[in-house]
């Protein structure tokens, strides 16, 4: 191993990354506020990146523009998903509603696997198969788009949950649900914004899974696996920690696979989440009672 | 005198009544029920379509014949195919596998597709002596996966030591610096198709400059691509699954890699790897045991009824598992009976050639494969051409890799 393989894996891993933390945004957005564990959250990424295709062979459109198109619909289901499905078992403890949710998880699935067939898929742009140099060393384009993305998301949400109305209305809801009510908050039309919002961002996350890489109907729990690593790195429920959780699992992933090989990539990550979770379960930005 | 009477008309009745249904012939079985655990869903259904399709138009060929004809009943009776989606999962191979065997009550049984998966099902098929007839696992790995041997269940796929060979005949056709890099999977082919690369190479004049091996579903190739890269191969042999392959190559475009000859096993020859990719798939390679082109009954209308059914590009494997399915009917209508031995010895007894080609087991390995003739197949805009032997040849060779 040389030390230009080294810092190739590390670049290539901090961009890579980005990647992770605009895939893992939604889960952490809906855990910080329902406190609800997401495991649709892989299916979301996947049918976002399977609608992606639809809109943009229908319309012979870019994809970026595609992802544009899909977030008012991903908007609308998300939405009633959780207004007339999930919040009716919300308040029955945190088990009802993971088991709706891993439910609604398999029926995606099936769903998917019944309308588009189980082919491997990738979305095509003009990032899919172009490399950039970045100090020197070749990094896939793809990546580097994705840390930027990644950054304007985590950016534009930090901002919406911090100083707009209805981000004051969400995180009232998150501290003090039976308060925020007593308040004139609507508590289930909160959660099921939130998680409207939520499924909007897959529409990135998916747009990025698919040019990066390719996806089959079960990817999602790959993904999935992916996402919850970053949020608990970055702190559970904090927008701005799931970027660096991002980031630090990117990195380690690749400085890991640089020395040790590829083949033990995702046991670095998850040797890392296990030693987060001994050390400090919080995350790196979570707050205290967050875990 | 009236007593006498009567006793002989009852002994009369008495032997009438014992006689009467050894005279007749038994009652035929309503059914044939054969049954198949196929990855429909999940990161191999890419082959599980055309299994679909190859198992289904057999079964319903012998049907439009009035099913396969059993001398025991002196009738022919339909076949009922039933087939369960495995998810792609090993796991749930074996689950289907049983209860195919236990519940639908089976009278034989197809495989699944690649090692993993057809070895699953073929243990339980073996523990429960039930005949199997399978494609899509080459037959290195299949056998190797039983070390006692398979008594019941059979193998129609390609040789990977002739894969081999053909493989590295094949790179001589290019210029390069013999230079090799592999990519191989830990899957059961990925280990025996990588043993085998790395002991053939010096033989036919090459180095493997750098192995890659890696879990499944590995999405992340960067670091492996750049040591091929400073490792200066320039040619590179992949044994992968479809996702996987597509993330790999599409890598290495981005991090310009660009290898003169490249070998997707498994992942490159399912449709949806030149659907996926489309220019940038011009040129790669992967073994191929079948083509339309072939001097074999029946190949070309194959080609053409597959892609009349379902308006989508061949694949190889509607072959083998359509002849996969062909053979066990045969076999069944050989043994004239649904006696599970029956059927299975004479599976082994086949000798003749179907669309995909001869099927002989007696002279396969261990006498429970029949191994296909190999050749090298490259996609060239959109369709799969052999490319080598040249007496096989139905397209120039397109090298190094545009």
């Amino acid at each position: 191993m040389t030390i230009n393989t080294l810092l190739a894996g590390a670049l290539n891993g901090f961009f890579l990354g980005g990647l992770y933390a605009t895939v893992a945004i939604s889960l952490s957005l809906v855990f910080g506020v329902m406190r609800l564990v997401n495991v649709t959250h892989g299916e979301y990424l996947i049918a976002a990146a399977y609608l992606n295709i639809v809109i943009t062979s229908a319309l012979g459109i870019d994809p970026l523009i595609s992802t544009f198109i899909s977030i008012p619909i991903l908007f609308v289901v998300g939405y009633a998903l959780q207004r007339w499905v999930l919040n009716p078992v919300m308040n029955k403890g945190m088990e009802p509603a993971l088991l709706m949710a891993f439910g609604l998880s398999i029926i995606a699935q099936n769903g998917l696997i019944r309308v588009f067939g189980g082919d491997s898929k990738t979305i095509t742009t003009q990032f899919s198969q172009r490399g950039m140099e970045v100090f020197g060393i070749t990094v896939p384009t793809i990546y580097v788009v994705s840390l930027f993305i990644g950054i304007i998301l985590i950016g534009g949400l930090h901002l919406f949950i911090n100083r707009s109305f209805l981000g004051k209305a969400i995180r009232a809801a998150t501290q003090d649900p039976e308060t925020a009510g007593v308040m004139g908050i609507n508590v289930n039309v909160i959660y099921a914004i939130t998680y409207a919002i939520g499924a909007t961002l897959a529409s990135f996350g998916g747009l990025l899974i698919g040019t990066a890489f390719s996806f089959v109907p079960s990817t999602g729990f790959y993904w999935l696996l992916k996402s919850f690593v970053v949020v608990v790195l970055g702190g559970m429920g904090s927008i701005v920690g799931t970027l660096a959780g991002g980031l630090i699992l990117g990195t380690t992933e690749g400085i890991g696979a640089a020395f040790v090989g590829t083949g033990y990539r995702d046991m670095i990550g998850f040797l890392i989440f296990l030693l987060m979770l001994l050390v400090r379960p919080r995350g790196l930005f979570g707050q205290k009672g967050s875990e | 005198m009236l007593k006498a009477k009567k006793l002989v008309l009852f002994i009369f009745v008495i032997i009438l009544l014992v006689l009467a249904p050894a005279c007749s012939s038994q009652e035929a079985p309503e059914e044939i029920v054969i049954g198949a655990s196929i990855p429909i869903s999940g990161v191999l259904s890419a082959f599980g379509s055309y299994e679909e399709w190859g198992y289904q138009t057999a079964v319903d060929e012998i049907n439009e014949e009035g099913g396969i004809f059993l001398e025991e009943f002196d009738a022919r009776v339909p076949v009922r195919l039933v087939l369960y989606d495995d998810e792609s999962s090993p796991e749930k191979v074996a689950e289907n596998t049983e209860r195919l065997i236990l519940q639908d009550e089976v009278d034989a049984l197809l495989g699944s597709a690649t090692p993993p998966l057809v070895i699953s099902g073929a243990v339980i098929a073996e523990r429960e002596n039930v005949p199997m007839v399978t494609g899509i696992a080459p037959i290195r790995a299949f056998l190797g996966a039983n070390e006692e041997g398979w008594n019941w269940v059979w193998d129609i796929f390609f040789d990977e030591l002739e894969m081999t060979e053909q493989q590295f005949l094949t790179m001589d056709q290019v210029e390069s610096n013999r230079k090799v890099a592999l990519f191989t999977d830990n899957e059961q082919d990925g280990i025996v198709m990588g043993g085998l690369w790395e002991e053939k190479a010096p033989q036919f004049g090459y180095e493997i400059v750098y192995h890659a091996d890696f879990p499944v579903g590995t999405t992340e190739y960067g670091d492996l691509i750049r040591r091929a890269q400073e490792a200066e191969a320039e040619i590179i042999i992949a044994q992968m699954i479809t996702p996987d392959a597509l993330a790999l190559w599409n890598q290495m475009q981005a991090l310009d890699y660009q290898p003169k000859a490249a070998f997707f096993e498994k992942g490159g020859e399912p449709v949806a790897w030149w659907e996926v990719l489309g220019d940038t798939a011009q040129g790669t390679m992967v073994a191929g045991y079948w083509h339309p082109n072939l001097d074999y009954p029946g190949a070309q209308e194959l080609r053409d009824r597959f892609e009349a059914d379902t308006g989508q590009l061949y694949s190889q494997h509607i072959a083998d598992t359509y002849t996969s399915a062909q053979v066990l009917i045969d076999a069944i209508g050989r043994a004239g009976s649904l006696d599970k031995e029956a059927i299975n010895s004479a599976i082994g007894e086949t000798d003749e050639t179907y669309v995909v080609g001869p099927v002989k087991f007696t002279e396969g390995v261990n006498q429970r494969a029949s191994a296909l003739p190999i050749f090298m197949l490259q996609w060239q805009d959109g369709d799969l051409e052999i490319v080598y032997p040249p007496e096989l040849s139905t397209s120039e060779f397109i090298y190094p890799i545009p």
